[in-house]
């Protein structure tokens, strides 16, 4: 068996020599949830997008002023049309789908996933969340 | 059964590459197999987090996706993908399966674990994406990772290279050749629509 220096997980084991894993790097942080959101009324998809590009950048400027390193932030909306935002640390990339733009929303699924390097779950899970909330509570 | 298996660290756009891969093979053969309602191209996503991502952003181009979750970042789930690929082939029997590895993996010891244990695979190619934006600070920050990932590819696709000036491009380009002079090498921007003929010369690629 090679040797690590990271734990795996519990439910994941190594028996057999040629599916052992033999990487030596040490793990990212992983902040990564999903939500089913319901508004008080119907919001425009401009809303939902402000509040979630707002919330990428708030991650990625966090993390580049404290010297950690991105290794990717996303978020998918999941509705009658979808929304896409992708950051590696630099620019904001934002995908949807057609009807995006005139879509107006009172209920929806959002998956955001962080993966940082350099820092501790529990302290990107506590940034995460506390900025998440604070960019939903724009919305309504 | 032809399996293109894609590596490449996180964020390096292997998921929007996969989705012009996917769109070329659907479109260059049928999207179904003739006698059946089977699709004829499986997507196996392994992503790294609880709530999946790039899983949904392929299911909502109507692509036809099984997900693996969870389990060590970094060999990540090399024998369940086995396992999973192994009942695709029983249940399906796609002429393609594509493999997105998590960024965080080797791919080309899940193509050795895959070559033993799979069945049925007429094919393996590996591609391994390469981020162009972010090439010289990874390569200082993890250079034995992106080393590995790339080290034994059939084919790199550099991307990103919009980001870049073109003397930028060739010097991350001979970087790159330093570490696998064998594989196919092209430089793309997955931001726009890439070239047919790349996709055509990745897929039916043989060393």
């Amino acid at each position: 068996m090679s040797e690590h220096w990271h734990e795996h997980l519990p439910e994941h084991s190594h028996q057999q020599p040629s599916l052992e894993c033999s990487t030596k790097h040490s793990d990212p942080a992983i902040f990564s949830e999903t939500h089913d959101l319901a508004f008080m009324e119907k919001v425009t998809s401009d809303k939902i997008l402000q509040a979630l590009t707002l919330w990428v950048g708030e991650i990625r400027d966090w993390t580049n002023d404290n010297a950690y390193l991105v290794g990717h932030i996303k978020v998918f909306v999941e509705g009658q049309e979808n929304l896409w935002l992708s950051s590696t640390g630099r620019s904001i990339n934002i995908k949807h789908s057609q009807g995006w733009s005139e879509w107006s929303i009172d209920r929806v699924t959002l998956c955001v996933t962080a993966i940082v390097f350099g820092m501790s779950k529990k302290t990107l899970g506590e940034v995460a969340q506390e900025s998440l909330q604070a960019c939903l509570n724009g919305i309504n | 059964m032809n399996v293109l298996l894609f590596g490449g660290f996180l964020g390096s756009g292997k998921t929007s590459i996969i989705l012009q891969v996917a769109r070329y093979l659907v479109e260059g053969f049928s999207t179904r197999q003739l006698d059946s309602d089977k699709p004829s191209l499986v997507i196996i996503e392994n992503e790294v987090g609880e709530a999946g991502i790039d899983d949904k952003i392929l299911k909502a181009e109507g692509l036809s996706v099984r997900e693996l979750f969870a389990g060590c970042i970094c060999c990540t789930l090399n024998a369940e993908l086995t396992v999973c690929l192994n009942e695709i082939r029983e249940e399906l029997s796609p002429q393609w399966v594509i493999i997105e590895t998590t960024g965080m993996a080797f791919p080309h010891k899940i193509a050795e674990t895959i070559t033993k244990f799979g069945k049925g695979i007429d094919s393996l190619k590996t591609i391994v994406v390469a981020d162009a934006e972010r090439w010289d600070d990874l390569s200082m920050i993890m250079p034995g990772l992106l080393e590995e990932q790339i080290v034994k590819a059939n084919i790199i696709l550099l991307n990103k290279i919009d980001c870049l000036e073109p003397e930028q491009i060739s010097d991350v380009e001979e970087s790159i050749r330093r570490i696998n002079s064998n594989a196919l090498f092209y430089a793309i921007s997955a931001h726009d629509e890439v070239d047919p003929q790349i996709w055509r010369m990745a897929v039916t690629y043989s060393e």
